[in-house]
């Protein structure tokens, strides 16, 4: 018999409960941002991101949200791409138990910028990272497959480990204060390891593994993969080095000519993928992501160009925070909503149905999200961003408020409809 | 007593849907083999894609599926990936639905 077949109930159950427990806490964390943003909307004014609330915000927006919903989904999908269950289920309830009691308690402690507080916190958060990326390069290591997927999912978990090590080290320098002038380099490790590595990665990396499935293709070519990788990675590494020499303009264009070039084969990768497509609409969410990725795509390349024109320019607030604001908020947070209308769905009809197959009638995925409503609420949420963003810049007190307001509600808004699934 | 025949187990088999696909584990050409032997009926099949997300889910739904017919005592399900699975497979009129 066919060992998947094997596995206990608890077991099946424990599938089920770890990346939901995550993507559900995710949500959670979501719906706070929003009402945080709505009722202190010039938080993330150009002038002051680095401000301690600033940054307590973007926290819970990239590690509440982004992170928790990222680590949830891998939870989900790692047992795809690597044909394996979770290593350990019972690592993965601890990893939960720790990471949520970090985050809560440095979007706490951030705003007042309570450094015993931040170093407690941020050592659970490390804590529960590290269980995690123990759990999944173990599962990783069980499955002995070898391919870009996991390649790009180990990448992944290389750059979560160090974004929160160089956090963590940035902590420890404010209260210690021994990094000196490399200071500004590990920052710099930490934001591209971070937004660039964890993130694009584990966007990428699934890509390659879902759209094929979602466009039903077969037998494209995939010689694209390794070549994105290989220029993500040089992206990272040569921001990185250069951070650390001082050198950081300087070789910022480089970096974002690799960066514009991975996202490149990326989007020619998907259309070999589509060349070979058999089903015609892969979902409306999926598509709103493609869309999305040729927007940044083009924006990564515009920025490329103006790096070799005027590298400071790009490197004042007033421009670098509306791009990676845009970058944050807008590309990651809605590509990962965007598969979000597709994961929840699954999950739970798995969890529901799947144990009814053969038995009696199921309800088809499609139906348990409106994808036509989704999109369009994902095209209101993308718009929102970009007018308050545009009202930040103008910095008029009521455009700020109102545009915050709308962006927030686009928010929740969205949710709604991807939850409509678990009424079914 | 009356034989349990192929076509009854596909019958049954008509009754598995691919969620994410809305179409039937026949229709969609992922059943290879049925070995109907007494009471015991053996089912080769393969998935849309190695590392399906449903993989557990449709082979027990295979195997309830047939095990719903009142004469059969057991199913055993072996999934392969030889040969692998390809649109190809589909019915005409599964893949003109696709088109």
């Amino acid at each position: 018999m066919h060992t998947a077949l094997q596995q206990s109930t608890s077991q099946k159950s424990d599938q089920f409960i770890l990346p939901f427990s995550f993507i559900i806490s995710s949500l959670i964390f979501l719906v706070i941002f929003s009402v945080g943003l709505a009722s202190s909307p010039g938080v993330f004014s150009f002038d002051s991101l680095r401000s301690p609330a600033a940054l307590a915000m973007a926290h819970l927006f990239i590690l509440g949200w982004a992170t928790m919903l990222a680590m949830g989904a891998v939870y989900q999908l790692i047992q795809v791409v690597s044909q394996r269950p979770v290593h350990s289920s019972k690592l993965g309830f601890i990893h939960f138990g720790l990471y949520i009691s970090g985050v809560t308690g440095l979007y706490i402690s951030l705003p007042d910028f309570i450094i015993p507080a931040l170093i407690i916190f941020g050592l659970l958060t490390v804590a529960g990272v590290g269980c995690f990326l123990f759990n999944v390069l173990l599962t990783l290591k069980d499955s002995k497959l070898v391919n870009p997927v996991i390649s790009a999912t180990k990448s992944a978990l290389l750059y979560l480990g160090l974004t929160v090590a160089t956090g963590l080290v940035m902590v420890l320098n404010f209260r210690f204060g021994f990094l000196g002038t490399f200071h500004n380099g590990i920052f710099l490790l930490h934001l591209w390891a971070g937004l660039i590595g964890w993130f694009l990665f584990l966007i990428a990396g699934y890509s390659f593994k879902m759209l094929p499935m979602f466009f039903l293709a077969h037998g494209h070519d995939e010689k694209w993969q390794k070549w994105i990788l290989i220029a993500l990675h040089g992206a990272i590494w040569v921001s990185a080095a250069a951070g650390a020499a001082g050198m950081a303009s300087t070789f910022l264009p480089l970096s974002l000519a690799l960066l514009s070039l991975g996202l490149v084969m990326l989007l020619v990768q998907i259309s070999e993928i589509r060349k070979n497509k058999f089903k015609k609409n892969p979902g409306r969410g999926i598509i709103f992501f493609i869309t999305l990725l040729k927007g940044f795509t083009a924006l990564s390349v515009v920025l490329f160009l103006l790096s070799i024109v005027n590298v400071e320019f790009l490197l004042q607030y007033s421009v670098l925070g509306p791009i990676l604001m845009f970058y944050i908020f807008g590309f990651v947070s809605l590509s990962i909503a965007a598969y979000l209308s597709k994961i929840i769905p699954f999950l739970w009809w798995t969890f529901r149905y799947g144990g009814q197959v053969g038995q009696k009638e199921t309800p088809s995925l499609a139906i348990m999200v409106d994808e036509n409503v989704a999109e369009r609420k994902l095209w209101l949420q993308l718009a929102a961003l970009i007018l308050f963003i545009c009202s930040l810049w103008t910095g008029l007190q009521f455009l700020i408020i109102g545009t915050a307001i709308l962006f927030a509600f686009t928010i929740v808004f969205y949710i709604f409809t991807i939850g409509k699934a678990f009424t079914y | 007593m009356a034989n349990i025949t192929k076509e009854e187990i596909m019958e049954k088999l008509g009754t598995v849907i691919d969620p994410e696909l809305g179409v039937d584990v026949v229709n969609l050409g992922l059943i290879y083999n049925v070995d109907v032997n007494d009471t015991e009926v053996a089912v080769r099949m393969t998935l849309t894609t190695p590392g399906c997300p449903l993989h557990d889910t449709m082979i027990n739904g295979v195997k309830t599926a047939v095990e719903q017919h009142p004469l059969v005592s057991k199913c055993e399900v072996n999934l392969t990936w030889e040969p692998a699975w390809s649109p190809d497979m589909m019915s005409d009129k599964v893949r003109s639905m696709f088109a």
